[in-house]
């Protein structure tokens, strides 16, 4: 559809919904692999496997009272 | 003379008007014709911010409302029925937090327009990935269950057997997204977010001492008996049902979804913080309804109980509209949770996963989506289905995913070579992030240590 513009200034705003659009050109980061080993990543990522083996071994101590507790009842 | 132009000019009015000669007839008028932008025209710089927020607003709200799900009302209304009022000004806490965290979560998509599972893949590797991603799955499915095993206990309350709420309820959350259109799926979600605020009018009819409701709120305090086995549980419960790892993924995937723009971020960010005021205070009065049942020396078992129970002491609105509400959260719960999943689980199958798109352009995003709510609510339906242990094992796989999901969060905020300068953390940011994440590990280990030394708290 045609819309007009007078050729007095007008004050318009022209307010457009994210879906309808023109798209962006995102930082999707597909040009860039993974993401560079510097040492603070090496340390949070080495801090989470320990924090998940911690927990994963606390559930298996659970796991195995709960099951002798209940072979024993 | 502007509408007869415009009317000549219009394509699906006149198909045989040449637009020449529509330009001829403007051109002789004095006027110019341009094409038109599928937008809005208004008048003021302040109309038209209210209308880009009013367009924004949707995935901060939906994400936020929708973790007052079913395992929030058990929560909350559990904590309100066995301490009163004193862990108010946690959830007081647990406001900033939330907000930090999903803010970060808003900001990510809108840069990267990409999902949550798919950037965890792209930057930490096929591992790390395959990690989230089964995690997210295994937790989301036992997360569903807990909700239709609420829909189940709310509706038998209110005389509706469990055989046909469920299966309704799961042909009704299936219906809800399969229309192809992003728009009509979150007006709906926004209305259900809306009824929320039956829980303000619940929380008023039960008649709270607000002095003590405020003071509770502001001043961190302990109920009598300090610091026991039960409160220390329930305090984390209160942390886990407040902040669920299902919430990082699903607002990412809204918002790229959404394709909110750059110049949405500080719109995404007030929708984010409305959202998350909107969600404390009503987990505020879950909790204040809960506090009646303390108050009339009513035992706690879960929240249809309680509804009942509560009857004699505030009524018949109360009863009804909690047990209304229990389904309301589940529903709500169910949408998103589902969303999260099947989202998730498209981002990395690079399969089209879009709420635009109709089933036949995206088949596998919707079969997911339907099958993770069909196999729900086929699981709450088999008898003697071991329904405790599954929300003891929800709670306990938030707890493990929680703080992972929050790292990965956090490290891809700090990614310049992704985000650039403008969009990364800033130091105090990473500052507030780091405080969070260390709480979150302390409460995770303090839960195992629990385990491991069951007399670390007294019972009592």
């Amino acid at each position: 559809m045609i819309a007009l513009k007078n050729d007095r200034v007008t004050d318009e705003f022209v307010v457009i919904h994210p879906l309808f659009d023109e798209p962006e050109l995102k930082r999707t980061g597909e040009d860039l692999g993974r993401m560079q080993m510097s040492k603070s990543v090496r340390i949070s990522l080495l801090m989470l496997r320990g924090y998940l083996i911690l927990m994963s071994l606390m559930l298996l101590f659970h796991l195995i009272s709960q099951a002798s507790t209940a072979s024993h009842g | 003379m502007r509408k007869i132009i415009q009317k000549l000019a219009c394509p699906r009015l006149n198909p045989v008007v040449d637009s020449a000669f529509a330009n001829d007839v403007a051109m002789a008028a004095g006027m110019e014709l341009r094409e038109a932008t599928p937008g809005k025209v208004v008048a003021t710089q302040r109309k038209k911010n209210l209308l880009t927020f009013l367009m924004v607003l949707g995935p901060g709200l939906i994400v936020m409302e929708a973790d007052n799900d079913a395992g929030a009302v058990s929560t909350y209304t559990q904590a309100g029925a066995q301490y009163g009022t004193h862990l108010l000004w946690v959830l007081v806490l647990l406001l900033p937090i939330t907000y930090f965290i999903q803010e970060m979560v808003a900001r990510l998509g809108i840069v990267t327009g990409q999902g949550h599972a798919a950037m965890i893949y792209r930057r930490f590797g096929r591992w790390w990935g395959n990690f989230s991603l089964i995690d997210l799955q295994i937790a989301n499915f036992l997360t569903l269950v807990t909700e239709f095993a609420a829909i189940s206990l709310a509706m038998n309350k209110l005389g509706v057997a469990p055989t046909i709420a469920v299966p309704l309820s799961a042909v009704g959350l299936v219906a809800l997204v399969f229309t192809g259109s992003y728009l009509r799926w979150e007006r709906i979600v926004i209305g259900l977010c809306l009824l929320d605020i039956a829980w303000f009018a619940m929380a008023a009819v039960c008649g709270p001492n607000w002095g003590q409701v405020a003071s509770h709120s502001l001043v961190p305090n302990l109920p009598r008996g300090g610091m026991t086995v039960g409160l220390v549980y329930l305090a984390i419960a209160l942390v886990g049902t407040t902040i669920a790892p299902w919430q990082l993924f699903f607002q990412q995937s809204c918002v790229a979804d959404k394709r909110l723009r750059f110049a949405d971020l500080k719109w995404a960010r007030l929708d984010t913080l409305i959202g998350a005021i909107f969600t404390i205070l009503v987990g505020g009065a879950m909790m204040l309804v809960g506090d009646a049942a303390n108050r009339s020396h009513v035992h706690f078992d879960n929240p249809a109980q309680m509804a009942m129970d509560l009857l004699p002491h505030v009524g018949p609105f109360v009863k009804n509209a909690l047990l209304l509400m229990m389904v309301n959260a589940a529903v709500l719960g169910t949408t998103t949770i589902s969303l999260s999943s099947a989202w998730a689980y498209g981002e990395v199958q690079q399969w089209p996963h879009s709420l635009h798109k109709r089933f036949r352009e995206a088949p596998g995003f919707y079969i997911v989506y339907a099958a993770c709510v069909f196999a729900a609510a086929g699981l709450v339906l088999i008898p003697h289905a071991p329904l405790q242990l599954i929300i003891v094992g929800v709670q306990v796989l938030a707890g493990l995913m929680l703080p992972s999901a929050i790292i990965f969060l956090q490290l891809m905020l700090n990614d310049r070579e992704l985000l650039g300068d403008e969009y990364v953390n800033k130091p105090w940011n990473n500052w507030v992030n780091w405080c969070i994440i260390g709480l979150l590990f302390a409460l995770s280990l303090v839960l195992a240590a629990q385990v491991a030394l069951p007399n670390l708290f007294p019972a009592t």
